[in-house]
C-alpha cells in the first residue's frame, strides 16, 4: 500500500512488473536503471540464479523528485516468471499499488502469457485485493520478433478490461518508460487521503 | 499511521545507545523503510532485502508447520561474524520489523541480546499519538489525494520519453 507522509511531504509507492518467465520485466528494470541519472536512484538489487532467470526479485528504487510539492519514490519489483515460483510471487504482491504485466507477443507464448495473467489475479486475491481495482498496465513486448500475435488480438485475449497497453521492445528501451510513466500517474491518482 | 511515525522511530532510537557493529533499520511488511540508523543510497535496497527474507523465512516455516508467528529470525554466515537479525516490533497497533546487518562481529549472540532488549525498550516506552483530525482538501474526486495530473507533470517527473498508448 502506498504511503503518504503529509507531514515531510513524501509519497512512497510500490509498482511490480508480472508475467511469464522470459517476458522481459527485468530488461524493463534494466533498462530503467540505465537510464535514469545517478542522483535518482538508489541500488539495484536482482537475485538470480546462475544462469540469470530471476530467483525471487529485482527491486530499483527510483526518486525521481517532486509532483504538486511531493516528494515521489517508486519502488519497482519483478517478480519471477517460472512456473515453479508462485510462492514467491504472491509474496512480493503483498502492498503492492499498481502492476505492469509484461506479456510475450510470440505467438507459442500465449498459453504462458494467460496462465501467468490468471496466477496474477488469484494471487491478489489471496492478498485481499480485488485485480480489477488494482491500478494495471499491459505491455505487449518483444514486437520486434517476427512470430509475433497481433496487437488486436493480444488485447481481446488479454485485455477485456481495455486497461492501458504499450507496444515495447524492451531490450532497446522500446515502450519501457512509457510504460513506466503510465502505471505511475495511475498509481498516484488512485491515492487516498486528500487530507492534510 | 502517524504523519511523523519515522521522525518518532528516529527519536525513540536515539533516545538510546545503540549496539556497536551493526546497522540497524525498521522496516515495513512489504520492504518498504521507514527508518534507518544510518541512510544512504543503499538503504531502500536492504529494507527491500530484509522484507524478502523475513517473508520468504515465514513461508518456509509455516510450510515446515512451525509456528504461524515466529519471534524473529537470524541468517548467520559460516564465520558466525557476518549476518543479519530481524525481530518483529510492534507499535502503533502494527508489526514492523527491526533489522539489523552486521559483520566482523566477535559476539554474535550478545549482539542479538541487546537488539532484543532495545527493541523491547522501544515497544514498551512508545506513547502511541492518535492521529491528528484533518481537513479534506477540496478535490474533485472525494478521498483522493489528487484531482488529476497532466501527462505533462508526469514527463516532467520523468524527464524522458514519449506516450504512445495501445489498446
Amino acid at each position: 500500500m502506498s504511503f503518504v507522509n503529509h507531514h515531510t511531504k513524501e509519497i512512497n509507492c510500490k509498482i511490480v512488473y508480472y508475467g511469464p518467465g522470459l517476458g522481459g520485466k527485468t530488461t524493463n528494470i534494466q533498462w530503467i536503471y540505465q537510464r535514469t541519472a545517478a542522483g535518482n536512484k538508489g541500488q539495484m538489487v536482482s537475485l538470480n540464479t546462475e544462469n540469470e532467470r530471476t530467483l525471487f526479485f529485482d527491486f530499483l528504487p527510483l526518486d525521481l523528485g517532486q509532483i504538486r510539492g511531493f516528494r515521489t519514490r517508486f519502488h519497482l519489483y519483478t517478480v519471477p516468471g517460472q512456473v515453479f515460483y508462485e510462492a514467491s510471487r504472491r509474496l512480493i504482491l503483498r502492498g503492492v499499488d499498481g502492476i505492469v504485466f509484461v506479456a510475450d507477443s510470440q505467438v507459442e507464448r500465449m498459453e504462458a502469457n494467460v496462465e501467468s495473467l490468471e496466477s496474477l489475479r488469484a494471487n491478489l486475491a489471496l492478498q485481499g485485493y480485488d485485480a480489477d481495482r488494482v491500478p494495471t498496465v499491459l505491455q505487449w513486448n518483444k514486437r520486434d520478433l517476427p512470430n509475433t500475435i497481433p496487437v488486436q488480438d493480444l488485447a481481446a485475449k488479454l485485455n477485456p478490461r481495455e486497461v492501458p497497453a504499450f507496444e515495447a521492445v524492451a531490450f532497446r528501451g522500446d515502450g519501457v518508460f512509457e510504460t513506466l510513466k503510465m502505471i505511475s500517474k495511475m498509481v498516484l491518482l488512485n491515492i487516498k487521503g486528500g487530507l492534510e | 499511521m502517524n504523519a511523523t511515525f519515522s521522525q518518532r522511530l528516529s527519536e525513540a532510537f536515539g533516545r538510546r545507545r545503540l549496539p556497536d557493529g551493526i546497522r540497524l533499520m525498521v522496516v515495513r511488511r512489504d520492504g518498504l523503510m521507514v527508518w534507518d540508523a544510518a541512510p544512504d543510497q543503499r538503504s531502500q535496497s536492504l529494507a527491500a532485502l530484509c522484507g524478502g527474507v523475513w517473508e520468504a523465512s515465514m513461508a518456509m516455516a509455516q510450510t515446515a508447520g512451525a509456528a504461524q508467528e515466529a519471534s524473529g529470525f537470524r541468517l548467520v554466515f559460516d564465520d558466525a561474524a557476518t549476518g543479519m537479525m530481524v525481530l518483529p516490533l510492534s507499535v502503533e497497533g502494527q508489526t514492523y520489523y527491526l533489522a539489523g546487518v552486521y559483520g566482523d562481529c566477535v559476539n554474535p549472540a550478545r549482539l542479538r541480546r541487546q537488539v532484543q532488549e532495545l527493541r523491547d525498550v522501544v515497544a514498551e516506552t512508545w506513547v502511541a499519538v492518535p492521529v491528528k483530525k484533518s481537513t479534506p482538501v477540496s478535490t474533485g474526486r472525494e478521498g483522493y489525494l489528487f484531482t488529476d495530473i497532466t501527462d505533462e507533470e508526469m514527463d516532467r517527473l520523468f524527464g524522458v520519453g514519449a506516450q504512445h498508448v495501445v489498446r
